[in-house]
């Protein structure tokens, strides 16, 4: 059936469409040619009024694993606030920042988005990540492999293995893992933090294995490199959270040395010390050095005032402040050799000094860094706080007016000591597409998604032209996903199984000896068993695989 | 070949099958032998006692479901794709969901859900605990590969040759580990009744209190300060509890008092605790229902909206309390027979091949073990790690996930 979206603006940046009245059409579950015939056009949407996306997509989002449930299991204060009633979603559920998988799917959908990817997937931790990601309706989903706190890795680096040997397991891990990209936490400061160093800077060393994290970070970015991953190595840096980190970031960027890293809610990473509290930005310097070096992505992780729950990786920092938990109660652990996790609840203020500031760092990084082609839409879910939030953010990037009215709101001395006052720059809708669709999809080498050309996913988004953005973002009129209309004014109408991307890359198979030798001498199971195959993602046609190929440099 | 019967999940069994029959060596676990060389069995589907087919016992099932004003989906001794079912199942048929052993496992959820914790797990442990405090864990009845696989082996990553792991166990002296070459087991005997009082002297030495009192619930003050003074020169001491050999009324106080420990050592040093339970799918079915739900079990789909509440919730203070009309009962890994109920009550056994549940049901379908005849995947008990078993021999029996998935395709 040949289905056509007639007479609304087409923003997609990927092939310079900026707002130019465009027909769309969609066949099967591509986008398809305009017909040369318009007879063979079996069904008119009319969308006049409309602007048309593609499907949103989240780079960096906390929706399956062991620390996501961990929040769910210790929060259900969190979902009593915000119960899903019978029939207002296919599936029952609940939760505002730490919602259940059903509901997660279902409320991606219903703003917009139709691909979500999981930047923490611990290798032991793999299957019960794409087990609960399987269980979240609709979206195409993926995740990011961790590793730089594995002891296996940093034992190879303690004795200098060769770079082949380091590049076969990350290839091994990819493959096993069923992993997207790859991903490194405070590098050595998890596992740092297991033998009592509560503090681990970019050239310190982690006390057992004598490393330091710029060179883990070196040797991961180099093998993501030469294994042609489309995603550059994904990274959440040291000292996350510390105030005057942004010296650390600077460091860091100026050390990776032109190797392509995506610096993952940068937010976190962007506080001075200047000033009587000693908690300042930093947004300027770490922009101007991103605007400078082309090798560079980040994705923002803005905060939003309200309650929610931060889920990481890094134990080190959530230790740290678990002081800081509200409600008063948090979750840490230490796991299999591997990495980490805490869990800690948290409230931002906007009252409170140090929050605040963090609110303006997002959106002066936001607005600061020129290229909005590597600069990428997130609130960290739920880390800065819940998704649900994006169409107030997309207000807020848009609207210099409301960003002004809302600046008026916030802890005062907070407002003075951030720049955003001054900048007057506004989002336009192409931008916000790019940062939200487009920019993503090519940044992970998703070559069918994030545009709207022929023979793309039929992943497409309607909204209803609004001059209030977070009215216009919160409930499109429709959304499509593989070519099924999925949302009807901002409500599931229909269901269709999302698809787990996945990048493979050859490697050596003497890697596996190796690997063998290790799980049976000091691990808990064999090194088969923490194996994903190909068959379990698939899971009886519950669910779709799609693999895309890395392009390995030697 | 992996195995579910117990939380441990272990995965260097060998087993032989000949003739369907299958046999474990190179374990010497009670548990994996009961297990899996129990009889395969010929049940046949059944309704009120009569052999039905499977596509009769489905409809019968579905039938019952619609009747039913207040269903009760537990047991739920099955995999994670089995749990994903029942809990769909729950929401069409508006019932209440629960596991056959979550009394087992709820004090320390109560604790979590109050305070939170800090964790580790069975890698961390075996290649870094350089200390282990045992307390009330039944590890020789109940986990029995525990020291084998956890605590004895030499290889390890991070302990130091010249530092031997030291194992120390608190609670009744009968049931402890005994010591061996490999190592020793220094056993503090305590009135297994009191040992919430145990830990909470042992929690006031470690933060530095005095006490009067030179025994505490008759173990000696001296034996808790040496134990404390060890604690405090270790690097990385692990306390590993099981909710289920704990004292029920002190359950919670002394899981309390543990994760307080931890709480106050990781202030200046590293510590972390490890539960074992969960047993019989708990675990996975705790975390499929939270990831599903939101919450970890005690849910109802009666209303509106989905609701938690676990006091109300629990199998047994439902049937206590004649609050439910239909159970449907599902085991397809124990052999424990499911609960007596009320006769009114109508029953809907789903459980083993080799059971016999015919006569005491309305409806009986056999199914086949998830790690025996299909493939399936379970969560161990530290609750990170998920373990994907085995089919190990040829089988007609369905799968519980293919079963409820058929009652839902019905609905």
């Amino acid at each position: 059936m040949l289905t056509r979206l007639r007479g609304a603006k087409v923003y997609d940046p990927s092939n310079g469409v900026d707002g130019e009245a465009q027909d769309i059409y969609i066949q099967g579950n591509r986008i398809a040619e305009p017909p040369v015939n318009v007879l063979a056009v079996d069904k008119t949407v009319d969308v006049r009024g409309c602007a048309v996306m593609a499907g949103g997509i989240d780079i960096h989002t906390h929706i399956g694993g062991g620390k996501v449930n961990i929040a769910r299991m210790l929060l259900p204060e969190d979902h009593y606030r915000d119960l899903v009633a019978r029939g207002r979603h296919p599936r029952m559920g609940c939760g505002h920042a730490a919602p259940s998988t059903l509901t997660t799917g279902y409320r991606y959908a219903e703003m917009g988005y139709t691909a979500c990817f999981e930047p923490a997937m611990l290798p032991v931790n793999a299957r019960q990540a794409h087990m609960e990601m399987a269980d979240t309706p609709i979206i195409d989903k993926g995740a990011y492999a961790l590793l730089g706190n594995d002891d296996f890795l940093l034992r190879l680096l303690a004795r200098h293995a060769d770079t082949e040997v380091v590049r076969d397991y990350v290839a091994w891990i990819l493959q096993s893992t069923q992993a997207l990209a790859i991903k490194i936490v405070n590098p050595g400061g998890i596992n740092a933090f297991k033998f009592n160093q509560r503090k681990l800077n970019l050239d310190e060393k982690n006390d057992s294995y004598q490393i330091t994290p710029r060179q883990i970070l070196k040797v991961l970015a180099k093998s993501v490199q030469d294994l042609g991953l489309n995603h550059p190595l994904h990274i959440h840096g040291c000292n996350l959270g510390v105030p005057g980190n942004m010296d650390t970031t600077l460091d860091m960027i100026q050390g990776l040395d032109g190797i392509a890293a995506h610096l993952t809610h940068l937010q976190f990473h962007s506080y001075g010390l200047e000033g009587d509290r000693r908690f300042s930005s930093g947004a300027a310097a770490i922009a101007e050095i991103i605007n400078a070096n082309p090798n560079i992505s980040i994705d923002v992780g803005q905060v939003m005032f309200g309650q929610t729950v931060t889920e990481s990786s890094d134990i080190m920092q959530q230790y740290a402040g678990h002081v800081f938990a509200d409600p008063k109660k948090w979750v840490g652990m230490d796991i299999e050799c591997d990495a980490g996790c805490g869990v800690v609840p948290f409230r931002y203020r906007d009252k409170n000094f140090v929050n605040a500031l963090q609110w303006a760092i997002g959106l002066e990084l936001f607005l600061l860094v020129e290229d909005p082609w590597r600069i990428f839409l997130t609130t960290d879910h739920p880390n800065g706080a819940p998704f649900t939030s994006y169409p107030h953010l997309i207000r807020l990037l848009a609207d210099q007016s409301f960003r002004s009215d809302m600046l008026a709101t916030i802890n005062a001395d907070a407002a003075r000591a951030s720049g955003l006052a001054s900048i007057k720059r506004e989002y336009s809708l192409y931008e916000i597409a790019i940062i939200t669709r487009a920019g993503p999809a090519k940044s992970l080498g998703l070559k069918n998604k994030g545009h709207l050309a022929p023979g793309a996913d039929a992943d497409i988004t309607v909204y209803r032209e609004q001059k209030n953005y977070e009215r216009m973002f919160t409930a499109p009129e429709y959304v499509y996903k593989n070519g099924t209309l999925v949302v009807h004014k901002g409500r599931v109408c229909d269901e269709t199984p999302g698809t787990t991307h996945v990048t493979r890359s050859d490697f050596n198979p003497a890697i596996e000896t190796k690997l063998n030798r290790y799980f049976d001498r000091y691990m808990t199971m064999k090194k088969n068993r923490i194996i994903v195959s190909d068959d379990e993602i698939r899971d009886q046609g519950r669910g779709k695989l799609k693999i895309h190929r890395a392009r390995r440099m030697s | 070949m992996a195995c579910p019967f117990c939380s441990l999940l272990c995965d260097d069994l060998s087993l032989t099958v000949t003739k369907n029959k299958i046999v474990v060596a190179g374990n010497d676990c009670h548990r994996a032998k009961l297990g899996f060389e129990a009889d395969s069995g010929h049940q046949y589907p059944q309704i009120e006692g009569q052999r039905v087919s499977q596509t009769a016992a489905i409809k019968a099932a579905v039938k019952l479901l619609h009747r039913g004003r207040q269903p009760l989906i537990s047991g739920l001794g099955t995999d994670i794709e089995g749990v994903r079912e029942a809990i769909h199942l729950a929401e069409l048929s508006k019932a209440i969901v629960d596991h056959g052993n979550s009394a087992d496992f709820d004090s320390g959820m109560r604790v979590m859900q109050k305070k939170g914790w800090y964790m580790t797990t069975l890698a961390e442990l075996r290649n870094r605990s350089d200390l282990v405090v045992i307390v009330g864990a039944d590890i020789v009845g109940n986990y029995e590969n525990f020291s084998r696989r956890f605590l004895a082996p030499k290889q390890n990553l991070h302990l130091r040759k010249s530092k031997r792991r030291r194992v120390f166990y608190i609670g009744d002296i009968a049931t402890a580990p005994k010591s061996t070459k490999a190592h020793m087991i220094e056993s503090i005997d305590c009135d297994s009744s009191r040992i919430a009082e145990v830990m909470a002297a042992l929690r006031a030495r470690i933060s530095g209190r005095l006490l009067q009192a030179k025994r505490v619930a008759k173990t000696r003050m001296r034996e808790i300060e040496t134990l404390g003074e060890a604690i405090k020169e270790a690097d990385y001491p692990v306390f590993v509890w099981a909710p289920a050999h704990l004292p029920s009324v002190q359950a919670d106080l002394t899981i309390q008092s543990i994760t307080q420990i931890i709480d106050d050592l990781n202030k200046t040093q590293r510590a972390a605790g490890l539960a074992l339970g969960g047993d019989n799918g708990g675990m996975s079915a705790a975390n499929v229902c939270t990831w599903l739900t939101g919450y970890p079990l005690h849910v109802s789909f009666a209303g509106k909206t989905i609701d938690y509440d676990p006091v109300q919730y629990k199998t047994s203070t439902l049937l206590e309390n004649e609050s439910i009309d239909t159970l449907v009962w599902i085991d397809s890994i124990g052999n424990t027979a499911p609960p007596a109920t009320n006769p009114g009550v109508k029953r809907i056994l789903i459980g083993r091949a080799s059971t016999e549940q015919g006569s005491s049901s309305d409806v009986f379908i056999p199914v086949g073990v998830p790690g025996i005849d299909h493939a399936g995947t379970m969560i161990r008990t530290d609750s990170v790690v998920s373990i994907r078993l085995d089919q190990v021999r040829m089988s007609r029996a369905p799968s519980v996930r293919k079963i409820i998935r058929s009652i839902v395709e019905q609905w």
